[in-house]
């Protein structure tokens, strides 16, 4: 009996605590002001009723770095990284993995657990690594990174299954006359998964960025080895403007900084101790804006047979948010504009994109179960019992799907740009309106800037010298 | 905080409260209680995880420290050589403490007595201050035998890991070398590879 009544209690705070505060997403893309910053991260980290969410805690950890807090924030990656590889390491067959293909199939997408896309997957390495960088372990930086290519290969495996299971649920709903390879017209996502910068990928999960970042965290982590070519070769097959990263000194402008000084009277004279080399290698990256947040768009049509309806519910993207459009860097010899290596947004629309005809087979699947049940309701209870059952469906569906969420906080751009400039100079970088300035060390080899470009008021720079 | 949020953190309370009271005999904390805590063969196997563990650091530590002790520039040396141990480069996919590996051979070569230790370059400064306390005036000499080293070892982790639908397979190589500083010549290397394999369950949660 006692035993009993634990088991009901227990349920009880189960389900108590599934209603506990938690903030939305749309709540949370609003509140990354300067102003508000601090507030939401405090209630974010407060927020105990997403903790096993994969999203919750690449959203934390985002927040945390742009904070400058970077041992917390590679905690909270650590933290979706062991959620990701529980996942990956489940049974062939997993009881867990069933019960949400059978739920998502027939019930609601929402009831699939959200453990990212591989865009998502690459990305939480780049960004760790990048903590690591900061806190000056450009070894674990260099970890990090190859990380990020391990973890492509489940994706890779997983997404090889996806297509197979597209392909079937294509195969029976066609068996059944349902069309599934024609998007329906209403979908807000039609237009934006034709645009160029998706036809243009190669693939859903690699990104130049990463592999140029990469590449550069090896030579500093390991100088006299050349392990970031291979990065860099990948990086530049991805893009060709990778090659826009890398800028030298003129030749002039270093001789001019080493060149002994001309007295007023026309001797030279010899400059006061002057070093070896004045130069120093200037890495900056700009993490920018945040990427577009998945929601569940319903296409609701009603169905002959009476008052009731059901609704082909498919994933979708609100648009990114406090993004830069372009960067500009300048030193006393150099004006630089590097090339937009990252954008997250193109990649989550591919991803959708190769998705789709899996996501309308089985939004399909699940508008006919619906209509069936709604049409069971009507034949026994009458129309308004059928529009009862379509109502009661459809707020059930919309409540699970709130629960689908994505990393809403990645960022959406990625610019990186690595230069030579002399020591102790200050360097400008424009974003948009906003410019900032940085001054140079004069006793380092190099350093690594990291903005991070929240909002336009929320703005911060971090730097580590090597 | 809403009213609702409220009376779940007191459910919470009171319900955690109740069902502890039942099922506690003792906790961590409890001095003379039974706890989970035991204490362990250090020295056992351990397969909690496939990821670089304590097994692999032990084992990697003996095998390397016994090859180098072997080699004749070591066992043969008319006096003990004066060593320098660099870091470990950690090149695989774990955030492994590689520092661990050359503390672990430190020791092991030192209780050979068959090798001398200097300083590592990074703790060298930290010497220096230390020399500077108790000595006032340091020849260069003296300055030349702490930073002098017969020869430098050096090493590497590296890993492969490779995974399909039933297993996953990873491999450890632990190589390292002592080399002589003045010629940069390779006198001596040695490996020591790990493979450990997980099969995943064919039915589970």
């Amino acid at each position: 009996m006692a035993n009993k009544l634990k088991i009901i209690s227990f349920s009880l705070l189960c389900a108590l605590q599934i209603n506990a505060a938690s903030i939305n997403s749309d709540t949370l893309r609003a509140s990354l002001s300067k102003p508000q910053f601090e507030q939401t991260l405090t209630t974010l980290c407060a927020d105990t009723s997403d903790q096993d969410e994969f999203w919750y805690w690449l959203n934390l950890a985002r927040m945390q770095q742009a904070n400058g807090d970077f041992n917390s924030s590679i905690g909270s990656f650590q933290k979706s990284f062991n959620i990701l590889d529980e996942y990956e390491s489940r049974a062939k067959v997993s009881l867990r993995n069933v019960g949400s293909l059978l739920g998502s199939a027939l019930l609601s997408k929402g009831a699939e657990s959200y453990y990212g896309k591989g865009y998502e997957r690459t990305l939480m390495h780049t960004l760790n690594a990048l903590n690591y960088a900061m806190l000056g372990n450009f070894e674990g930086a260099s970890v990090e990174m190859r990380r990020m290519e391990q973890r492509q290969e489940f994706w890779l495996s997983e997404t090889e299954e996806k297509i197979k299971e597209a392909a079937e649920e294509k195969a029976k709903a066609e068996k059944e006359g349902n069309n599934v390879s024609t998007i329906p017209s209403e979908y807000s996502m039609s237009a934006m998964l034709e645009d160029e910068s998706v036809r243009k990928l190669a693939n859903n999960y690699q990104d130049p960025f990463s592999y140029t970042l990469s590449s550069i965290i090896s030579s500093i982590a390991f100088p006299s080895e050349n392990l970031g070519e291979v990065s860099l070769k990948r990086a530049l097959s991805l893009n060709p403007d990778v090659s826009k990263v890398f800028v030298k000194l003129p030749a002039s402008a270093t001789a001019a900084a080493s060149a002994p000084k001309v007295t007023a009277k026309g001797k030279k004279g010899t400059p006061p101790e002057a070093p070896k080399s004045t130069k120093m290698d200037i890495t900056v990256v700009v993490l920018a804006g945040e990427a577009p947040a998945v929601t569940i768009e319903k296409i609701r049509f009603p169905l002959f047979n009476g008052a009731n309806y059901t609704s082909i519910d498919l994933p979708a993207f609100t648009p990114p948010i406090n993004d830069i459009s372009v960067v500009t860097i300048a030193t006393d010899k150099l004006r630089l504009q590097p090339p937009r290596l990252l954008q997250t947004n193109a990649l989550a629309y591919k991803t959708l994109k190769d998705e789709l005809i899996g996501e309308l087979s089985k939004a399909v699947v699940r508008a006919t179960t619906k209509a069936i049940i709604a049409k069971q309701a009507s034949d026994n209870f009458g129309a308004f019992g059928g529009l009862m059952a379509s109502l009661a469906m459809d707020v059930g569906s919309s409540m699970a799907d709130s629960g689908y969420r994505n990393w809403e906080l990645l960022p959406n751009s990625g610019y990186l740009s690595k230069f030579e400039a002399l020591q102790g100079e200050t360097f400008t970088i424009t974003m948009n309106d906003r410019q900032e300035s940085f001054t140079l060390p004069k006793d380092k080899k190099g350093v690594l800037v990291l903005v991070s470009y929240i909002t336009n008021d929320n703005i911060r720079i971090d730097h580590v010298a090597y | 905080m809403t009213t609702f949020t409220k009376l779940s953190l007191t459910t919470t309370l009171l319900l955690s409260s109740f069902m502890m009271s039942g099922c506690a005999t003792g906790g961590a904390g409890m001095v003379g209680a039974s706890s989970n805590v035991k204490y362990g063969d250090a020295k056992a196997a351990e397969t909690v995880t496939a990821d670089f563990g304590s097994t692999d650091l032990q084992s990697t530590a003996e095998t390397l420290t016994q090859s180098l002790l072997e080699s004749r520039y070591i066992a043969k040396a008319q006096q003990p050589p004066k060593v320098r141990l660099r870091a470990v480069n950690n090149l695989t996919y774990e955030h492994i403490d590689t520092k661990a590996i050359t503390d672990k051979i430190r020791i092991k070569l030192l209780k050979s007595g068959q090798v001398r230790f200097l300083a590592d370059t990074a703790n060298l400064n930290q010497v220096n201050d230390e020399r500077d306390l108790t000595t006032t005036a340091t020849t260069k000499t003296k300055m030349k035998a702490m930073t002098d080293s017969d020869y430098i070892i050096t090493g590497n982790v590296r890993s492969i890991k490779k995974a399909n639908d039933d297993m996953k397979d990873v491999y450890y190589n632990v190589s390292m070398e002592l080399v002589d500083p003045q010629s940069g010549e390779i006198l001596w290397a040695d490996e020591k590879e790990i493979r450990k394999v997980t099969a995943k369950s064919s039915v589970g949660w």
